[in-house]
């Protein structure tokens, strides 16, 4: 009887743990692809791994974040404008569901931010509105969590691709490109689903001030 | 086997983990194993015309069971899922399918046909008769940058539309002069609601400006013909001006030009926003300064006040209010038309009033209300030689409603209703009113999507006019198709009705309305940074306003006409860094019997051929930018009374090349513009038509008001583009 019941306690610890940790093994099979995903397709297959993943676990909001990150670097990868528009649409669609789960606030506010970057980039008319809303957010990301590296990186690329006429300043971003660096270098995430990206990033960004100074 | 290989997978998962978890992973794959049996679903996913689509998903609900689809559409997997589940295939711009299935460890193979999602990318659009300006649709064809950005349009919306194919260069008559219909044939709408007096009044021989800033809209569409049924009294064209929603901010401006100055201030709270602008302008200075073909008493003065008011109402609701009141005077010595000496003091004072209040509120997920009710009130006192009085005051209350139900992707219906009320109290043309009448229209018009390349629309007008004493039902109907990624072909047709000019239906007894028919074909290519529009075109009118000669007031509706021609519109922003350019032509041949024409002419307002370029450079590095605009049309006829023919005279043609050149700074943390432009740079002596003497010896040319004009301002504002800092 007590071998039966350890048993049973047992099959049902290991089906609690499972869950979760199918999750987890999954988000990281997933985010396999994602990291090697240089190709719509490639974005493509591995968004639809997020949505299979987040269709099981609905109320996790890393599959969520990371369906919305393939989105917006499709819309990277895509040459149409209008195509890049829809992408970037899905995108920021993606953040009404997120908003309304349990979140990492300074990584979600930071990506919103750089997808309404990239909506600018294609239409400009709307950077009136969309410029000063993606400000805002980098500030709120940055009061969430002042040791993110990537609100750094944003609150420099807004700086680094807005025209002088409307603000933009090259040089200040280049030193926030370097404080982000230094962030990086510091910074862990707090699991091994948790968003990390940005330093590949960062380090092409500190190039192209390197070259910018010998100019 | 498959046992195996999962086992595989799973220990192949769980390398470099730690050893804990890797052994509740072992397990959890050994009983799930030996607890459920597993069901292999495969297939393939099609789109509408059986062509696989690649990198679908294809999944189980709430499992983690799933793949995407393969470069042949196909997909194969496995769950452990059982029973009653729901399979859901999806991909992007597709409606995404959800199937019930029932799994007992049968294979299942399945075909999946995914539908297009008109909604969301390259829906076929109405296209023909209309182009579409604002930030607000992926259809536009200017932006309302545009507009204020356009040499020589001098920030007034309805110049700026001149630019575009369709319209007539009338520099000496006021309004929107469409495929050979007069200004009266063309309508302006604000949030749907008809504008009585969308222009400063009119004087003789000058072509006046619009009321409204084009910074109010965020959507414009002008149609040339063929246009919705919910807009009427149109032979020829509606202008549709949609204002903005909730300002981007809270923020203050001000302004200071050669003609005048202004400010305003909005202040935005989280749902609503309150704003009030003042401007004054005094063109005495300008005058003074270029050469005038108008002997000016008193140059224009005038001055405006308008407030704003917006509130966000639940979810999807949302309440506008805008009211602007203002004021002009000007004073000059008017051509006595029987001698032509230029001797007859005109002296005009207007005062106009506008309020407009609207409500549009979403009604679950499928209907869609909009309510709006306006008032304004128009005020013309004219003096001739400070003796002789006339006036013309009118007064209208509008009120409409109109519902929109989504029929399914982008299908829609929309119906609704309006009622006008008119006071007209004039003292002019030898005939004093003092009446009031009021006007009744309803329309109803379907969107239906047959595919997303193919859109059917369909609409019925009717209207009643209590003079007019008689209803009248208009058809609409227009087609879209979509020939390429990027291309269309569009059909119209509609019937359209206008009242005959009040002044004369007050003294005559006519049941009838004014009629026009439009035929229209439209050709578009809309890529990302390049549009081609061609458009050819056919509208007859069969009952039009005809002067007795015999008398000054009475009329009959035996006028007709009809126009046809082509307009082709090219626009590139991307052949030439920094550089977007138009072009627009348009080929125009019309007649008519109207009016004072008594045998079917050209009218002296229409010109065969009309080129306009327009030319935008930016230049970066000095935070600048340059505008030119040139806009040639060919000879409009006058009628030479030495001659037996009627109307057989043909004026020069016309040109005009205006610059403009704006600069962009950041002083004192505002946003300032300062702008510079000069119209007709080449000083080209336009003469728009003449006015000959009692017995036909003389005559005096119609030119523009001055030989050029010249302006500067200066714009700031604060707290638009760092709106959170206050």
């Amino acid at each position: 009887m007590k071998k039966i019941l350890t048993l049973l306690l047992l099959f049902f610890t290991v089906n609690l743990f499972s869950q979760d940790d199918v999750y987890v093994s999954k988000m990281e099979e997933a985010l396999k692809e994602f990291d090697s995903a240089t190709t719509i397709e490639k974005c493509q297959a591995s968004l639809n791994a997020f949505q299979r993943i987040s269709s099981a676990k609905p109320d996790e909001w890393l599959p969520y974040y990371y369906m919305s990150v393939c989105n917006m670097m499709m819309g990277l990868y895509s040459e149409k404008k209008k195509t890049q528009e829809m992408y970037y649409e899905q995108a920021l669609a993606l953040f009404d569901k997120i908003e309304t789960l349990k979140h990492d606030e300074s990584e979600v506010k930071v990506v919103k931010a750089n997808i309404l970057m990239m909506m600018i980039s294609v239409k400009p008319s709307k950077g009136g509105k969309l410029g000063p809303e993606a400000g805002k957010l980098i500030e709120e990301a940055k009061e969430a969590n002042l040791d993110n590296p990537r609100v750094y990186l944003a609150e420099g690329e807004n700086l680094y691709y807005t025209p002088k006429m409307f603000g933009g300043d090259k040089v200040k971003a280049c030193e926030i490109f370097q404080t982000a660096k230094e962030m990086f270098q510091t910074f862990e995430p707090a699991s091994s689903i948790h968003p990390k990206w940005g330093e590949e990033r960062i380090d092409q960004l500190l190039e192209e001030c390197a070259a910018l100074e010998e100019e | 086997l498959d046992k195996t290989i999962l086992m595989v997978k799973c220990i192949f998962a769980i390398e470099n983990r730690n050893m804990k978890r890797a052994i509740i992973i072992f397990w959890a794959a050994i009983l799930t194993f030996s607890a459920f049996s597993q069901t292999n679903i495969s297939g393939k996913v099609v789109n509408q015309k059986g062509e696989p689509i690649i990198g679908a998903n294809i999944y189980i609900k709430n499992s983690f069971d799933g793949c995407s689809s393969d470069l042949n559409g196909e997909f194969n997997f496995k769950t452990t899922a059982k029973d009653s589940v729901v399979l859901i295939v999806s991909y992007i711009s597709y409606i995404t399918v959800e199937k019930e299935l029932f799994l007992d460890g049968t294979s299942v193979n399945l075909e999946i046909k995914l539908k297009e999602d008109a909604k969301v990318l390259g829906a076929v659009t109405i296209s023909a008769g209309m182009f579409e300006a604002g930030d607000q649709k992926k259809t536009e064809i200017l932006s309302s940058l545009d507009i204020v950005t356009t040499a020589g349009a001098g920030a007034d919306v309805v110049s700026a539309l001149r630019t575009l194919p369709g319209t007539m260069k009338v520099g000496n008559q006021t309004g929107l002069y469409v495929r050979g219909g007069d200004g009266r044939e063309a309508a302006t709408f604000i949030d749907g609601m008809k504008v009585q007096n969308p222009f400063y009044t009119a004087v003789p021989d000058i072509s006046q400006r619009g009321r409204f800033d084009p910074f109010l809209f965020q959507g414009t569409y002008f149609s040339t013909g063929g246009y919705s049924a919910e807009y009427g009294q149109a032979l020829s064209s509606a202008l549709v001006l949609n204002t903005i929603g909730l300002p981007d901010g809270t923020f203050s401006s001000i302004s200071l030009m050669n003609i005048g100055g202004g400010g305003g201030y909005n202040k935005n709270w989280e749902k609503g926003s309150l704003g009030a602008f003042a401007n004054v302008y005094d063109l005495t200075p300008s005058v003074k300064m270029m050469d005038q073909n108008i002997d000016w008493i008193d140059p224009v003065f005038a001055t405006d006040f308008s407030v704003m008011a917006r509130k966000i109402i639940g979810e999807n609701g949302i309440l506008k209010a805008y009211s602007k009141f203002d004021y002009n005077h000007s004073a000059f010595n008017a051509i006595n038309q029987m001698t032509l000496d230029y001797n007859r003091e005109l002296e005009l004072s207007n005062t106009n009033l506008f309020n407009i209040v609207t409500y549009q509120q979403g009604l679950g997920n499928k209907w869609l209300m909009n309510m709006g009710m306006s008032y304004s009130f128009n005020n013309d006192d004219f003096t001739f030689n400070d003796s002789f009085d006339t006036y013309n005051h009118n007064h209208s209350l509008i009120s409409k409603i109109k519902f929109k139900r989504d029929l399914g992707e982008l299908s829609a219906i929309r119906f609704g209703g309006e009622h006008q009320y008119y006071i007209f109290e004039n003292d002019m043309y030898f005939v004093k009113t003092d009446t009031s009448q009021y006007f009744l229209a309803s329309f109803v018009e379907a969107d239906l999507y047959l595919s997303r390349k193919l859109v059917f629309r369909a609409g019925l007008r009717s209207e009643y006019d209590e003079m007019v004493d008689r209803g009248n039902v208009a058809p609409r109907a227009s087609l879209a198709y979509k020939t390429g990624d990027e291309s269309q072909v569009s059909l119209a047709y509609g019937i359209f009705y206008q009242n005959p000019m009040y002044r004369y239906l007050y003294v005559n007894d006519i049941n009838e309305y004014e009629k026009s028919t439009h035929y229209i074909l439209n050709y578009q290519i809309l890529g990302d940074n390049r549009t081609f529009r061609a458009e050819t075109y056919y509208k007859i009118y069969d009952k039009l306003t005809l002067l007795d000669p015999n008398s000054l007031t009475k009329i009959s509706l035996d006028g007709k006409g009809d126009a046809y021609g082509v307009d082709i519109f090219w626009r590139d922003k991307q052949s030439i860094p920094f550089v977007d350019y138009w072009i627009s032509y348009s080929y125009l041949e019309t007649k008519r019997k109207y009016m004072d024409y008594q045998e079917e002419v050209m009218p002296d307002f229409a010109a065969n051929h009309t080129l306009t370029l327009v030319y935008k450079q930016l230049l970066p590095k000095l935070n600048s930018s340059l505008g030119a605009t040139y806009i040639f049309a060919s000879g409009r006829p006058y009628d030479d009374p030495n001659t037996a023919a009627f109307m057989d005279k043909m004026t020069k043609p016309y040109q005009n090349f205006s610059l403009s050149l704006s600069y962009l700074a950041q002083w004192w943390g505002s946003f300032t513009v300062i702008a510079l432009s000069v119209d007709n740079v080449f000083g080209y002596k336009n003469i728009h038509g003449y006015h000959y003497n009692w017995n036909g010896s003389k005559r005096a040319a119609i030119l523009d008001p001055a030989k050029r004009s010249f302006f500067i301002g200066i714009f700031m504002s604060f707290g638009r583009d760092n709106a959170d800092d206050i």
